[in-house]
């Protein structure tokens, strides 16, 4: 019995030995084929860039790094070149996984980074059992979600446990390389070239031009046959922030893992900005957790009182996001408000930075 | 729960762990911990169905003593009815009932009589025909006194709901199994070893070879109208190496979980696409219920004992049922039907048991007359295996007809959206193939004693990266809704 037990253990942890040491020679980004275009433009010239933006598609589609340099460069002591990472279905925690990765392996640390503040990612694709749901979930990110799950009381029990169980799931088929070993030799074979050349931002019309892909065109159309969505989403963020006050509590996983980002960037002289992009995918515990973070390390966007012509229906290409005209607009704000913070802290970091 | 999960892959060990460290001396502890396991794993699907389970095995169990302790022929005929009725009936409920009063109406409809159709919301219980047949062969085995009943309701019903093998064969006969219920189980290294080996050969077939045919036959199968011969061809052969590993894969893991707790499974396939002739190919595929067929079915028709006539008719009303068991559509009783015919020119020829002994025992490879055999045999097969995998008769025709009519075209041209699929499942059926002729006088594919420990344990290493990496979707295995 012994001998059949230990020769057992044994040979399923050579082969985890050799899944996970099959994975080390491949990019921490794998599983993420727009990451990996983006990062392929990159290449050696990542040093060329002090800004870098990372998140979803909604940071992918909705920010230009040309218009944003073009207004901070007018009234910042440091000249500013920014880069988008943002990238399709990417949300928290993958986001920062991607930033833990991408800052280990820069060789000169970046003087800002914005990061999108996002909701957990409920993996509600997960029964699709693809890698890139679930590359990232290591045993780092694994434990984050299982201290965020233990410290959410908005979520019904069952719904908590059904996420628990996905995310334990994603773990061991992650350790274990399930599904995953061709990917990963594929993995470069995906690069599609989206936003190459444009500092990694895309508008959306102009990948319909370019590819005429049948989903995109779906999804304009789909939009365009039914707006009530932009409606419903201001009058539910409405009643949101006048509901939640800026001094309630949050999920305390997620707030001392953002003010470690933040504590991280202090010790290396990098400015972390977290936004609400519009249009908000924002929920209570989201919005508690943005009015936890310091004031100088967060910027917000999706407030209808505020930004109302970000509910505009004619500034959406589809449900979630902007025709290039609403890019535009978000991303002049964004700087004009980035730009009063980043002088004040950039500062600072004028030495470092020449 | 399915066996290539990770569900199965957790509740494995957690199971043999109790098994052989908490309760390893007490026979009653230990088969009633594997009453439990099993009642967990078949719940996990759908715990409504376990009262079937239940039911099936207290009524067996109550049968089984009565019809022993009764010498009167006429109230044991009336028990074994009963018990035939009771086990049939239920059966024919879940899973005949919408066949039958659908073919009802339409047979009245034929003749011009109207009747209102009545169909049921019914769910098959994952299993039944398989548990059914198994409680089935201890009553009938009692009734002909070749078994003696036993006393011991734990074992009984470990024995009926035994998990390696509840929902999907092999289907035990009681004179095999319900022995090892009675007797203390010990653990020998040799046996979980072997077992170990027959499970990771089990998830090869299914999780590489059979599904990934699974994606090419389901897309052909969905759109065979419009596609050309040669794709349909490529299309019934993957169904024919998909049908054949998902379900050997199956029986193979059985098998060896059961050994992992000390049983021995009777084997169920032998490589059947190695036969000569097609009786050998029966001899080979799915030999729990042929040969349960044989012993329930043909032998108490008059079997071989009889007129040619007879004969016939007993081979062709034998198969019959036996494809009818596989489903409730006229394709599998066609199928059934087609197997028949195949069978009685071997059998009026007396050539039924020409081929007994594995293909080429002592040589590396077939004569070209055995390659001609084999070949002729496999070709068969397909013509059959197109009703079995078909929705309807006239899909089944219009799919046949579809191979010399449709025109040539090269199926990696004609789907080159899915020639990933084709070409990996080219690649799983040749690895298969080779593999399986390399060691056809070995109970099954990694049976590797004669090699050296560090080419096993590569060869191990190999086939689960290969799992690992096509362990897609969980996927049920075929033989489910059977």
């Amino acid at each position: 019995m012994k001998k059949f037990i230990l020769k057992t253990i044994a040979f399923a942890f050579f082969l985890l030995m050799t899944v996970n040491t099959f994975k080390l020679f491949f990019p921490y980004w794998w599983g993420n084929r727009h990451f990996h275009a983006k990062m392929e433009e990159l290449g050696n010239t990542t040093e060329n860039y002090n800004t870098f933006f990372l998140g979803s598609s909604r940071v992918f589609r909705h920010i230009d790094p040309e218009i944003f340099d073009g207004i901070v460069n007018r009234n910042l002591p440091v000249k500013i070149k920014s880069y988008n990472l943002g990238s399709p279905g990417t949300y928290n925690p993958e986001t920062y996984y991607l930033f833990d990765n991408f800052i280990k392996a820069t060789p000169k640390r970046p003087l800002n980074i914005f990061l999108e503040l996002q909701k957990m990612d409920r993996m509600v694709n997960f029964a699709a059992r693809n890698s890139r749901r679930r590359y990232w979930v290591n045993f780092n990110e694994y434990l984050f979600c299982l201290q965020w799950y233990t410290n959410d009381n908005t979520l019904h029990p069952d719904q908590r446990k059904r996420d628990i169980k996905r995310y334990s799931a994603a773990f061991i088929e992650n350790m274990l390389g399930i599904g995953e070993l061709s990917d990963l030799l594929s993995h470069a074979d995906d690069d599609d070239g989206f936003g190459i050349g444009k500092n990694g931002y895309y508008a959306l019309e102009d990948e319909e031009n370019d590819f005429k892909g049948e989903e995109i065109i779906k999804r304009r159309t789909d939009f365009a046959a039914d707006r009530s969505m932009v409606k419903r989403r201001r009058h539910t963020l409405r009643r949101l922030f006048k509901k939640i006050k800026p001094d309630t509590s949050c999920n305390d996983a997620h707030i001392n893992r953002i003010n470690k980002i933040i504590e991280f960037g202090k010790n290396n002289n990098i400015n972390i900005y977290f936004l609400l992009i519009p249009p908000g995918e924002v929920d209570q515990d989201l919005l508690r957790t943005f009015y936890n973070i310091p004031e100088e390390h967060r910027l917000e966007f999706v407030d209808p009182n505020k930004y109302p012509r970000f509910y505009r229906e004619k500034y959406y290409f589809d449900k979630y996001h902007f025709v290039k005209k609403g890019a535009r607009h978000f991303t002049i704000l964004l700087a004009q408000k980035s730009l009063k913070i980043l002088s004040s802290t950039m500062a600072k970091n004028v030495a470092y930075a020449k | 729960m399915v066996f290539n999960s990770l569900e199965f892959a957790l509740f494995l060990p957690i199971v043999f762990i109790f098994y052989w460290f908490f309760v390893n001396n007490h026979l009653k502890q230990q088969n009633f911990l594997l009453i439990v396991a099993s009642y967990f794993f078949y719940g996990w699907w759908d715990w409504r169905f376990l009262a079937l389970i239940f039911a099936s095995s207290i009524f067996d169990f109550s049968i089984g003593l009565w019809l022993h302790g009764t010498k009167k022929q006429g109230r044991r005929k009336f028990l074994l009815l009963s018990s035939l009725l009771f086990n049939l009936g239920i059966l024919g409920f879940f899973k005949y009932y919408n066949f039958f009063s659908g073919s009802l109406v339409e047979a009245a409809a034929v003749i011009g009589i109207t009747i209102h159709k009545t169909t049921l919301d019914i769910i098959l219980p994952v299993g039944i025909s398989f548990y059914t047949f198994q409680t089935l062969s201890y009553t009938i085995d009692i009734y002909r006194s070749k078994l003696e009943p036993t006393k011991d309701v734990i074992a009984f019903f470990a024995f009926v709901s035994f998990f390696p093998q509840l929902v999907a064969g092999p289907i035990e006969r009681a004179g095999n199994l319900l022995p090892q219920f009675l007797s203390a189980r010990k653990f020998t290294y040799e046996k979980a070893k072997d077992g170990m080996q027959q499970i990771l050969w089990g998830l090869f077939k299914k999780v590489f070879v059979a599904d990934t045919c699974a994606k090419s036959v389901d897309f052909i199968f969905e759109n065979y109208e419009g596609l050309s011969g040669p794709t349909l061809f490529v299309g019934i052969v993957f169904f024919a190496f998909q049908i054949y590993c998902d379900f050997s894969g199956y029986s193979d893991i059985a098998i060896g979980t059961a050994r992992l707790f000390g049983f021995n499974l009777m084997r169920n396939f032998a490589y059947p696409y190695f036969s000569r002739d097609m009786a050998e190919f029966w001899r080979r595929w799915h030999i729990s219920l042929s040969t349960w067929f044989r012993d329930y079915v043909y032998i108490p028709l008059g079997g071989n004992r009889c007129s040619k006539l007879d004969r016939i008719r007993n081979i062709i009303i034998t198969f019959t049922l036996s494809g009818f068991w596989h489903g409730a559509n006229w394709t599998f009783v066609f199928w059934g039907f087609l197997n028949g015919l195949y069978y009685i020119p071997l059998m009026l020829s007396n050539r039924q048991k020409a081929h007994t002994e594995i293909i080429a025992p002592n040589r590396k490879l077939p004569t070209p007359n055995e390659l001609f055999q084999m070949t002729t045999t496999f070709f068969l097969t397909l013509l059959a295996w197109t009703f079995f995998r078909a929705e309807s008769l006239s899909q089944a025709f219009g799919y046949l007809t579809g191979i010399f009519t449709h025109g040539a075209m090269n199926p990696f041209d004609e789907l080159s959206q899915n020639s990933n699929d084709i070409a990996n499942g080219f690649v799983a059926i040749f690895s298969l193939v080779i593999i399986e002729w390399i060691q056809r006088k070995h109970q099954h594919g990694l049976e590797l004693e004669s090699i050296p420990i560090y080419l096993r344990w590569g060869a191990y290493l190999v086939l689960s990266l290969i799992i690992l990496n096509f362990f897609g979707e969980e996927t049920t295995f075929i033989y489910f809704q059977f």
